[in-house]
């Protein structure tokens, strides 16, 4: 039982990890929601099965890789289908960070106060594009603007954010 | 080289390209640029995150700031509230589809609409017409019925009734093709989109069809049986669950409505001279049309004299109920640049198995050839008749020929009727051949040649020498003949008659 709460824990405190993982490859907030959902009710039911989970995270990245395939072999016509090196590559990825998630956790505590500290209108411009989902383009046709003008835009957002990020962490390590 | 982030940019914008996702797998291949990778996500993350925490905006539109310079003359944009659109799914469905295939789609469809506009039209012009009508026949249009009258014309989907003792002709416009209805016939011209439909539900008809398109051509559906003609003429009869069908010209290809068997399936040609009959629960039926043979008159080229092997161009043909050919040939029209050849080609059914002697008698050279079998590659010459020598005497082209009665035991010989002006030609005697035996029932393939000339006669009998003394022969009548045909187009081999 201790177990089971141990490794709900677990998930809970790794969910942007996953829930990054799979936006990064559906690239649809909707579609990551659901897809993450999804792997919570499988997880549950695992422990519920009394199915023997060593690594939390790992099983939980497996099974939404899985999810992540069969939501791509279902929309087989759009642009860009998953390439399963890259995934496996991605996943490799995320496992050497696995034990790095304080700091993730931490430098993601830090990016949301940025995020709160940006004026309105880029605040504006980020809700269309990661919030939305909307692409460049049609943030363009959102906002009255050229789509390179956004483009630029969400490129220098990211810099400035990340940079913002970075310096509040160097504060929080410095801190403690 | 595209760095990484602009990589992950294209990713996660929907851009990136093969070659694209190739160099990101090359660059994910350092633990560095994997880390990378891990915080970049964990970026769209914590904005989603961040946001999705954030009250959104108190107000429906947002003031976007404006440029110093024209904040005085023009009043500040704003921005929608971020909607997210609502699409409906045809439009989804649609944009499923990569552009050169939308393209492609678009275009067959406008094409279709033409071809369906075209044809919307087309269905509501006449077809044809009632060239003649006996009794009441009448029209179904629309579920109206109408007396027919002559010249009325006649539209698709329209259907003839025509009453017992009655009949109907209908021409097609603008080409010479009829189709003459008997008594109690019953036809439906359907939709002519693919070409000529009709559907002969009961009764006879009897068609001529002029030379259709081969992608447009005539088709007669009858309850047991479809007919597809390119043209032809022909007969037609529905006589309760039997479909009869007579070819006099040309081919019409035929198929079974409801066949079981793949040899069933299959289409067959029916030629000039053959009959099939349809009937359920079994296969096609094919018969030689007996009962007459079929003359050609061939022209021949300018400078070819007959009997020498030129070929010919048939310019006549017509029918005869045995093999005592007068002459006459109505509706040839002769030129003086080209000699005529009679050419009569037919099968023979032996009544029993004997040897038989032909004759054939002519006032010109003739030549009678048979074959050991049906096929004419096999046919051997067996007579040759000499051309009578001239006696300068003109012989009318209307004269009229009989066949004398012979004394017993002598053949029979040809006299002109009451012949006093045909001097030296008034009695023609035959021209036998060897004994041949034959097969009875058997077919054989004949062929009679001789030179075409309106005051020309041609008779072919046969004597039996097991038969009585004293039999002068028979003329070989329809009884014992068909036309000849070829019969290629049977793919599962030709049927027994």
């Amino acid at each position: 039982m201790e177990r089971q709460q141990q490794l709900t824990t677990d998930f809970v405190a790794n969910r942007h990890s996953l829930y990054a993982f799979i936006y990064g490859f559906i690239r649809n907030t909707h579609d990551a929601e659901d897809l993450f959902q999804e792997v919570w009710v499988r997880f549950s039911n695992a422990l519920a099965r009394g199915v023997e989970i060593q690594d939390q995270a790992k099983w939980c990245r497996g099974t939404a890789h899985n999810l992540i395939l069969h939501y791509w072999r279902d929309r087989q016509h759009d642009k860009v289908v998953v390439d399963q090196e890259l995934m496996q590559l991605v996943e490799t990825a995320f496992t050497e960070q696995d034990g790095n998630q304080d700091y993730w956790r931490t430098r993601q505590q830090a990016l949301g106060e940025c995020i709160q500290t940006l004026p309105e209108r880029s605040q504006q411009m980020l809700r269309l594009k990661y919030e939305q989902g909307m692409s460049a383009q049609e943030v363009a046709e959102e906002i009255t603007q050229s789509a390179e003008s956004v483009w630029m835009a969400l490129s220098r957002l990211r810099r400035v954010l990340r940079d913002c990020a970075e310096r509040k962490l160097k504060f929080m390590t410095g801190a403690s | 080289m595209k760095t990484l982030e602009q990589l992950l940019a294209e990713w996660e914008e929907g851009t990136i390209t093969a070659e694209g996702i190739t160099e990101l797998k090359q660059l994910l291949a350092q633990p560095a640029a994997r880390a990378e990778l891990v915080g970049e996500w964990l970026f769209y993350e914590a904005v989603y995150g961040t946001l999705r925490s954030m009250p959104a905006p108190a107000k429906a539109t947002l003031k976007v700031a404006q440029p110093a310079a024209a904040k005085a003359s023009a009043p500040a944009r704003t921005i929608r509230p971020p909607v997210r659109r609502r699409r409906m799914l045809p439009w989804l469905v649609w944009h499923e589809f990569r552009l050169p295939l939308r393209w492609a789609l678009g275009m067959g469809l406008a094409v279709c609409l033409a071809w369906l506009g075209y044809f919307g039209i087309y269905l509501r012009m006449p077809t044809g017409q009632l060239a003649s009508v006996k009794k009441e026949v009448a029209i179904v249009r629309g579920g109206k019925t109408i007396a027919a009258q002559s010249g009325q014309l006649l539209y698709p989907r329209d259907k003839i009734n025509v009453p017992s003792g009655g009949s109907a002709r209908i021409q097609w416009l603008n080409e010479p093709t009829t189709v003459e209805l008997s008594a109690n016939a019953s036809l439906e011209l359907r939709s002519p989109l693919l070409g000529k439909l009709l559907a002969l539900k009961a009764g006879s008809l009897k068609a001529s069809v002029a030379p259709q398109p081969h992608w447009r051509p005539m088709t007669i559906k009858t309850p047991q049986a479809r007919a597809t003609v390119v043209g032809t003429r022909f007969t037609m009869d529905v006589t309760g669950n039997t479909t009869r069908m007579e070819v006099m010209e040309g081919a019409v290809s035929v198929r079974k409505n409801q066949a079981r068997s793949t040899a069933e399936k299959q289409a067959v040609m029916v030629r000039a001279g053959e009959l099939v009959l349809a009937e359920p629960g079994a296969g096609l039926k094919w018969q030689v049309l007996r009962g007459y043979v079929v003359r050609e008159i061939l022209e021949l080229p300018t400078g070819s004299l007959p009997l020498t092997g030129s070929p010919g161009k048939v310019v006549l043909t017509d029918r005869l109920t045995n093999l005592f050919s007068e002459g006459r040939a109505t509706g040839l029209k002769v030129s003086t640049n080209h000699y005529y050849e009679e050419r009569i080609r037919c099968y023979i059914y032996p009544p029993a198995t004997d040897n038989y002697i032909f004759w054939i008698s002519s006032v010109g050279r003739s030549e009678l050839w048979l074959s050991t079998d049906e096929d004419p590659a096999d046919k051997r010459r067996i007579i040759v008749k000499a051309a009578l020598p001239r006696t300068g005497s003109k012989v009318s082209g209307n004269s009229a020929w009989q066949l004398s009665p012979a004394a017993p035991g002598k053949p029979m010989t040809v006299l002109r009727s009451g012949g006093s002006a045909l001097k030296g030609a008034r009695i023609i005697h035959g021209e036998k051949s060897k004994a041949v035996k034959l097969i009875g029932g058997k077919q054989y393939y004949l062929e009679i040649n001789q030179p075409f000339s309106p005051s020309e006669v041609e008779v072919v009998w046969w004597t039996r020498p097991s038969q009585a003394a004293g039999s002068s022969g028979d003329v070989l009548n329809g009884s014992i003949l068909a036309p000849y045909s070829q019969n290629s187009g049977w793919a599962f081999g030709k049927p027994s008659p």
